[in-house]
């Protein structure tokens, strides 16, 4: 059995191409900003918004995402998963995506959008990224082992970025 | 002259992901998952499948 595919690329253009206001987090908004460390999912907090929750909803049906936790029942989120401030831990087609309703101590989609920055990822495929200090802070709220560990990292970077 | 910080983090390594740009790097991040998986699927006597085709 070949290892499923992990394409963030791919993940990403679905959500814009669905019009999804989302923002990336975690790992991944880590490496964006020139942290070198590895991750294997996609983590993004979403809108709640019930527009917003209805374009995300069509972007997973694309991406035929079902929850990880047991893909053998193949269960896939609804409406009312997407609208609550839990975290929907997926698999796609194109790897794994963690839509995330809030982060740290109930930070949500728009308490965080003053804190992002947008960036160019792709040809034409521009995504917003929570800035490393806000995401060190979600860490320290968090206080996770994982979180912990990746904490020095993430100072480290912030450090060296505040010199240029 | 060591590369790590009081706090073990490699300096060098960062310097050079800022050197290069958010597409680079996410390209560098894509680039470590596919070589994972490759030697995963090289050394795999069996795997349990992450998103199984459809049932039906």
């Amino acid at each position: 059995m070949q290892t499923p595919p992990n394409r963030y690329l791919g993940i990403l253009q679905t959500l814009v191409d669905h019009r999804v206001e989302f923002l990336i987090v975690g790992g991944v908004a880590a490496v964006l900003q020139g942290a070198p460390i590895n991750t294997f999912d996609l983590d993004v907090v979403h809108s709640t918004d019930p527009a917003n929750v209805s374009r995300a909803l069509a972007a997973l049906q694309e991406l035929d995402a079902i929850y990880r936790a047991q893909p053998d029942l193949r269960l896939r989120p609804a409406a009312s998963h997407l609208s609550s401030a839990g975290h929907q831990l997926l698999i796609t087609r194109l790897g794994p995506l963690d839509l995330l309703g809030s982060i740290g101590k109930g930070r949500t989609y728009p308490d965080l959008l003053t804190h992002t920055t947008e960036m160019k990822v792709g040809p034409s495929l521009s995504i917003r990224v929570l800035d490393l200090e806000t995401q060190i802070v979600v860490k320290e709220e968090v206080g996770g082992e994982k979180d912990q560990a990746a904490l020095p990292i993430l100072r480290r970077t912030l450090e060296e970025l505040r010199k240029r | 002259m060591s590369p790590y910080g009081s706090d073990g983090v490699d300096v060098t390594l960062i310097r050079w992901m800022l050197s290069l740009t958010p597409a680079e790097r996410l390209a560098v991040l894509q680039d470590f998952t596919d070589f994972v998986a490759e030697v995963r699927d090289a050394n795999a006597a069996e795997s349990v499948p992450r998103h199984p085709p459809d049932a039906g």
